[in-house]
């Protein structure tokens, strides 16, 4: 808490220094088309099992809708609120009955003004310049059950409060950002089928979202250096790991997902060199529980390095590729050691690691990877094709696919068709998932 | 002969090459007609083709101010319409090494992306500008020649003279950002302000037409002028962009801070 009031103080003094809440200054900050706006959009998407034991049958469909409210004042203050319903015909979490969520994905009031930025309320804070792997994407987490390609979609927000201050009424290339979000978002991933061992008492995904009380807050900041023509950022975070793992209860040996704690530090840029852009981003995290020494290591996952440098470039007027060299290294890296009387219980826990370390990938201490996406958009934006493949190499490699094709057959209407196709070693985080592949249409109309 | 004489003949010889302006001469003083110190608007980009009558439209509003260097612009677009590119923003700040700086703001993923020197030759916003189009040539960056003088060729403009200048790039970085390897502009002499443009590709072929009438006088102070009407044509595709400027407002005190990247990601 001491921490919060600190941040605040801090913060309350960076804005005093610039005298921020001008009205004159804040007059031509452009913020858009009037005062209020109503947007918002509908969409149906649906998945199809190309492989496995339910090849044919349908892995998820739903309707859902987004309704995008905003208004703004002459003096920058301003509320957004953007609602949600996600209908269900089938889904990840239940295979057999229609379901129904209605919830707030953002809602919080704000202030725009020259040089300053704050946002209190239910937000998603992506952070990170590389795109779909993001080291320093500390404060949101993705739904991986919505089986929607779009980060957009998947991605969650939380209770928080963002400020944001660059000197010199806005024109310093330096800004400096801080938040302090309340109960954190947890990622809920596509866990394989067996990697559980079976007849256990098992939760598969925490209870979401957690209790707000002060011990779970997370606290960020960053130093932004945004040229035209450069740009980086020096990042730290405290606050908890969004990827649930998994733990034995002695007593009663149901297993339960935890959200560790962790401390994190890192940095991005991007800048162009000739027709390339080049992404760099990288990330210390550091998890509770995660050194050698700790009572739960090989348990739980472990120190890492993320590391992404990512190159991208138009081919002609039509066409872009990117590729983005990914690795991951594990500081402290064992394997789980079991050293209770109950040899059940070794057994039990021993699974549960193993589960842990397929799903989180830390099977081993190196793990480079890649991506590769190849685009292609008409000139009137009509008809669009990507590929994009994820893959991951040495001692077994694992990979996903995503072709996909669009089509705009009127504005704001777009139609797409794609499939997402898991390969490789079956022992490994994609690779496992290879019973997932789908093929899936979107129709999504934005008002 | 007496000296009188001989020195008012030498003044008549003189006059064509003495007053004949250059094609550099020309276009400086297009350059500096153009030149609005800070310009506001509200835009209009519509597209179509030739062969179909359905068009699109995009809304945006747009800032440009110039630099401290006197020289180069700073713009800042917001579109707001249709929904698919709602509160997208792009930053181009021109500098003095001919590649310009470009970036995209796609609040769908809250992400700034930067533009590739090579893709400013690419599509601005699906019409036939492009990125290098939006920003503006500036003087220094070509060698100009004049090819003639006839009536302007547009219908606007169709009483006045024209002065008719060829341009080729000065380096490859320049050709590479424009996409262009040779331009002819057809420069009204009366207030210097350009009212037809040809534009050809780096295979040496006319590929695109422009048009510019609404000229209107936006700043009387200091003279001036801005094309409110930009017609641009892609001779190869059929493919056309109305690019319309209402609500002009000049030299209102414009804030710098607009033109930043902490800017472009400011959106409710």
């Amino acid at each position: 808490m001491m921490r919060f009031f600190v941040l605040s103080a801090v913060c309350l003094l960076l804005l005093q220094l610039d005298d921020a809440f001008s009205k004159t200054r804040a007059r031509h900050i452009p913020l858009g088309n009037g005062n209020t706006n109503l947007s918002g959009r509908i969409y149906t998407d649906h998945y199809l099992f190309l492989q496995g034991a339910n090849e044919g049958t349908l892995e998820q469909s739903s309707l859902s809708g987004w309704l995008d409210f905003d208004t703004h004042s002459e003096t920058g203050l301003g509320l957004r609120a953007i609602g949600q319903f996600d209908a269900f015909y089938r889904s990840i979490s239940d295979s057999l009955n229609p379901s129904f969520k209605a919830s707030l994905r953002e809602g919080y009031v704000s202030f725009l003004g020259t040089g300053v930025e704050i946002k209190i309320g239910q937000q998603i804070i992506p952070w990170g310049k590389s795109d779909g792997v993001n080291p320093t994407d500390y404060f949101t987490a993705k739904d991986y059950t919505l089986l929607n390609p779009d980060d957009e979609v998947r991605r969650m927000g939380a209770l928080a409060a963002n400020l944001s201050f660059t000197p010199k009424q806005g024109t310093s290339p330096v800004t400096f950002q801080v938040v302090v979000q309340a109960n954190y978002p947890q990622t809920r991933l596509l866990i394989p089928e067996g990697s559980i061992p079976p007849g256990i008492a098992f939760q598969r995904y925490p209870d979401s979202p957690i209790p707000f009380q002060s011990s779970s807050f997370e606290f960020g900041g960053r130093i932004l250096f945004q040229k035209p023509d450069f740009d980086f950022s020096l990042s730290a975070f405290s606050g908890f790991t969004h990827f649930p793992q998994y733990i034995v209860d002695p007593g009663t040996l149901q297993v339960r997902p935890i959200t560790p704690a962790e401390t994190a530090v890192g940095g991005d840029a991007s800048f162009n060199i000739d027709a390339f852009v080049v992404r760099l981003e990288s990330a210390l995290h550091m998890p509770e529980n995660g050194r050698d020494t700790d009572p739960l290591a090989g348990l739980v996952q472990p120190w890492h390095w993320d590391s992404v440098v990512g190159v991208e470039r138009p081919i002609g007027d039509d066409f872009r590729a990117q590729f983005q060299f990914l690795y991951r290294w594990y500081v402290f890296y064992r394997s789980p050691t079991i050293a209770t009387p109950n040899p059940t219980l070794n057994q039990l826990i021993l699974g549960v690691a193993n589960a842990n370390a397929l799903i989180l990938n830390y099977q081993r201490q190196s793990n480079p990877g890649a991506t590769f996406r190849l685009g292609y958009a008409s000139e009137q934006s009509d008809f669009s094709a990507d590929v994009f493949l994820i893959g991951y190499f040495s001692q077994g490699q694992d990979y996903l696919v995503r072709p996909q094709l669009g089509y705009t057959p009127v504005t704001n209407l777009k139609l797409t068709l794609g499939a997402d196709i898991y390969g490789g070693d079956s022992t490994r985080p994609l690779g496992a998932l290879r019973d997932r592949t789908h093929g899936f249409f979107e129709a999504k109309y934005l008002f | 002969m007496n000296r009188k004489f001989v020195f008012a003949f030498s003044l008549l010889a003189l006059t064509p090459s003495a007053f004949a302006l250059s094609g550099k001469e020309i276009m400086t003083r297009n350059e500096d007609a153009r030149k609005v110190n800070e310009f506001e608007a509200r835009s209009k980009l519509i597209t179509g083709n030739t062969k179909d009558s359905s068009t699109k439209s995009k809304e945006f509003s747009f800032w440009r101010k110039v630099q401290p260097d006197g020289i180069h612009n700073s713009t800042f677009t917001r579109f707001h319409a249709p929904a698919e590119v709602r509160n997208e923003g792009i930053l181009i700040v021109e500098n003095g090494s001919g590649k310009n700086d470009v970036l995209l703001y796609l609040p769908a993923y809250k992400k700034i992306r930067r533009v590739e020197s090579q893709q400013q030759s690419g599509s601005f916003m699906g019409s036939v500008f492009s990125y290098s189009d939006i920003a503006t040539p500036h003087v220094d960056e070509y060698q100009y020649s004049v090819l003639k003088e006839e009536n302007c060729p547009t219908k606007e403009a169709a009483a006045i003279k024209c002065h008719v200048v060829e341009a080729l790039p000065a380096n490859d970085d320049v050709k590479e950002r424009t996409g262009y390897t040779k331009s002819v502009a057809w420069v009204r002499q009366d207030n210097f302000m350009v009212v037809k443009g040809e534009y050809y590709n780096l295979e040496g072929t006319l590929f695109k037409r422009l048009e510019a009438s609404e000229i209107k006088l936006v700043d009387p102070k200091g003279r001036k002028w801005l094309s409110h009407l930009l017609f641009i044509e892609n001779l190869k595709t059929g493919d056309f962009t109305r690019l319309e400027f209402s609500k002009v407002k000049v030299n209102g005190g414009i804030a710098d801070a607009i033109f930043t990247q902490q800017n472009l990601q400011k959106v409710n």
